[in-house]
């Protein structure tokens, strides 16, 4: 499985544009994160990626299919997207807000089958909530409810998972627990990830590729410990920072401490 | 583990709620037949709706089978279809709307059908004029509804609330000028009582006609109530859980538009049950559109029964249904609230 964006340019209307050219691959069981100041269009690049929204030129190309010849429900079949804001109108339990995600599976009159109902509870022991299943979503963390999202995208066993800034409003703990199960769900079930952050700390921990915005089309993708480096958050990021390497059980841990900005 | 399943729900008061629902609109449905101003004894009832089926040595008038099978089972009939349909399209557009303090009206169809039926009634007064006039009117508004959001790129669900706002608030006034027209003798105060809502002179044509239509609504969005659980999600999400989130919403729309301008058609504006019913159908099986839309089916057809009940024998004189829609509908409502906390946080 290879996700690919190729010479990817997106402007509104006939503004200026948000990103020209970009283009980057991810393989099966990697994980590439997407870095950038506000309003930069790192949204808006994800939902291009997805065909949520329409390039303006270039494609992207899901294993030497291009999307926007893919019929929607099976792209949604091998793509999962989790949107930045979810607030809860309605209490669905856990569990079927999980069986949701087997929507593109699922024909319009139809409900969801017995092997839908266990697919949905497979999902949530693999992300660790199956104790969530019968309570309502207004009724847990916000840590559980982003699990829960996980647990929904993972219900229609994508091959690509896309995440829009997924730890936001989670408190510290639980934003390591969620990157530790993306790393899992990348190494064990060969899951690529796209995740936009707007930490380069996050990115530096998890992702294996790292695709860098900066206002004015600026763009920078590769491995990521090539591209995340002092003088390209300076550069894109305008703050000054020193990379730390912190050495515990023999390991290399790298941290990025913010020294001043302009 | 999940020992339990807590979709199908194993728990046995989960269990007994469904039969509940049959049951009680059952005994209500009885009872409305038995009531009114001339007397029938039940027994006579059971025996006349059965054709002599039941209680055969028992001998009733002509009249009695007329007022029996002729006035009071088609009213019942149809207080049951309306009341049913409005809760579905209710709980169809809060759905939809992800807001749960939306009701039928929302998009301007009830005052679009309103003016429909008021037109009806000033130009000719011949009930297939209104009825038609109303279905038009309704879907006319809710068309205008539709177009003018698609003007703008904002956010479409707010702007189609918008353009709601806007849309019945013209018709609101084409209402009141019609009124003006009127002959105030005559046709105003028929204009009038008409938007009040009532249920009276229900006949086997109204069934045919209007409630047929109705039922085919209800059908249509039972069908799609798994799918109400995905709609009621931010656009985004709806998206990218791989439906056609634009296609979904026009039918749903459309179709309980159908519903709701078929219900003005047949008795004029009543309010609240689009509103009320799918929060108490909430409160009693959850909030999951697969057995929420179920439930606002028993619900609400009880529920308008007991109100047209109340509106042919608490008094002498016929109440308007809106009137004691509100009325009833109000304190309920606010019990629900003060019980439950809202049930839908």
């Amino acid at each position: 499985m290879k996700l690919e964006v190729r010479e990817g340019s997106f402007q509104y209307g006939s503004g200026k544009a948000l990103f020209k050219n970009i283009s980057f691959s991810i393989k099966e069981g990697e994980i590439l994160t997407i870095l950038g100041p506000n309003g930069v269009g790192k949204t808006t690049l994800l939902k291009c990626v997805t065909g949520m929204m329409p390039w303006k030129y270039g494609k992207t190309i899901l294993d030497g299919t291009p999307l926007d010849t893919m019929k929607k429900t099976s792209i949604w079949q091998k793509i999962s997207y989790i949107p930045q804001s979810h607030n809860v109108v309605f209490p669905y339990k856990v569990l079927e807000m999980v069986l949701m995600g087997r929507a593109p599976y699922i024909n319009v009159f139809s409900m969801p089958s017995k092997k839908d109902i266990r697919m949905a509870e497979q999902t949530l022991e693999t992300v660790g909530i199956a104790h969530l299943a019968g309570k309502p979503c207004s009724k847990i963390s916000g840590g559980e409810l982003q699990l829960v999202l996980i647990a929904r995208a993972l219900a229609s066993e994508p091959l690509v998972l896309i995440l829009d800034e997924p730890e936001s409003h989670l408190d510290f703990r639980n934003q390591l627990t969620m990157f530790k199960l993306l790393q899992t769900l990348a190494e064990k079930k060969q899951l690529s990830c796209i995740i936009n952050t707007h930490y380069p700390d996050h990115a530096l921990r998890i992702s294996h590729k790292t695709l860098m915005l900066a206002h004015g089309n600026q763009h920078l993708f590769g491995k990521t410990r090539e591209v995340i480096n002092e003088a390209n958050i300076e550069s894109f990021f305008k703050v000054n920072t020193k990379i730390v390497t912190i050495k515990q059980n023999g390991k290399d841990i790298k941290s990025i401490v913010a020294l001043s900005h302009e | 583990m999940v020992n339990k399943n807590p979709i199908d729900g194993k728990h046995p008061i989960i269990r007994t709620v469904p039969l509940l629902l049959i049951v009680l609109p059952g005994i209500i449905f009885f009872i409305s037949i038995c009531l009114g101003r001339y007397e029938v004894c039940p027994k006579k009832v059971l025996s006349i709706l059965t054709s002599g089926c039941l209680y055969p040595d028992i001998n009733y008038s002509d009249i009695e089978e007329m007022v029996i099978i002729n006035v009071r089972l088609p009213r019942v009939l149809l207080a049951m279809v309306v009341g049913s349909g409005l809760a579905v399209a209710g709980a169809a557009f809060q759905g939809l709307f992800g807001n749960p303090l939306v009701s039928p009206h929302i998009l301007g169809v009830t005052s679009g059908a309103g003016f429909g039926a008021a037109l009806g009634i000033l130009i000719s007064g011949h009930m297939g004029v209104v009825q038609f006039s109303a279905i038009a009117f309704g879907m006319t508004a809710v068309c205008l509804v539709y177009t003018i959001s698609h003007f703008s790129n904002g956010s479409r669900l707010f702007v189609l609330v918008l353009s709601g706002i806007i849309v019945g608030a013209l018709f609101t006034a084409l209402i009141s000028l019609v009124k003006l027209a009127a002959d105030p003798d005559d046709k105003l105060p028929s204009i009038v009582f008409w938007l009040m809502g009532s249920l009276s002179g229900a006949s086997y044509r109204d069934l045919i006609l209007g409630a047929s239509l109705i039922l085919v609504g209800v059908i249509i969005l039972l069908l799609l109530r798994w799918r109400m659980n995905i709609l009621s999600l931010s656009e985004e999400e709806a998206q990218s859980l791989g439906i056609n989130v634009q296609g979904l919403r026009l039918t749903v729309i459309a179709t309980a538009t159908l519903i709701t301008a078929s219900a003005v058609s047949l008795c004029g504006i009543i309010g609240w049950i689009g509103l009320i019913i799918p929060h108490v159908a909430r409160m009693v099986v959850g909030p999951d559109h697969k057995n929420l839309l179920p439930a606002c089916v028993p619900i609400g057809g009880f529920y308008l029964l007991l109100i047209d009940d109340m509106a042919r024998a608490a008094m002498p004189m016929e109440i308007p249904l809106s009137i004691l829609t509100a009325l009833v509908g109000a304190p309920f409502f606010a019990y629900l609230l003060r019980k439950t906390g809202g049930g839908w946080k």
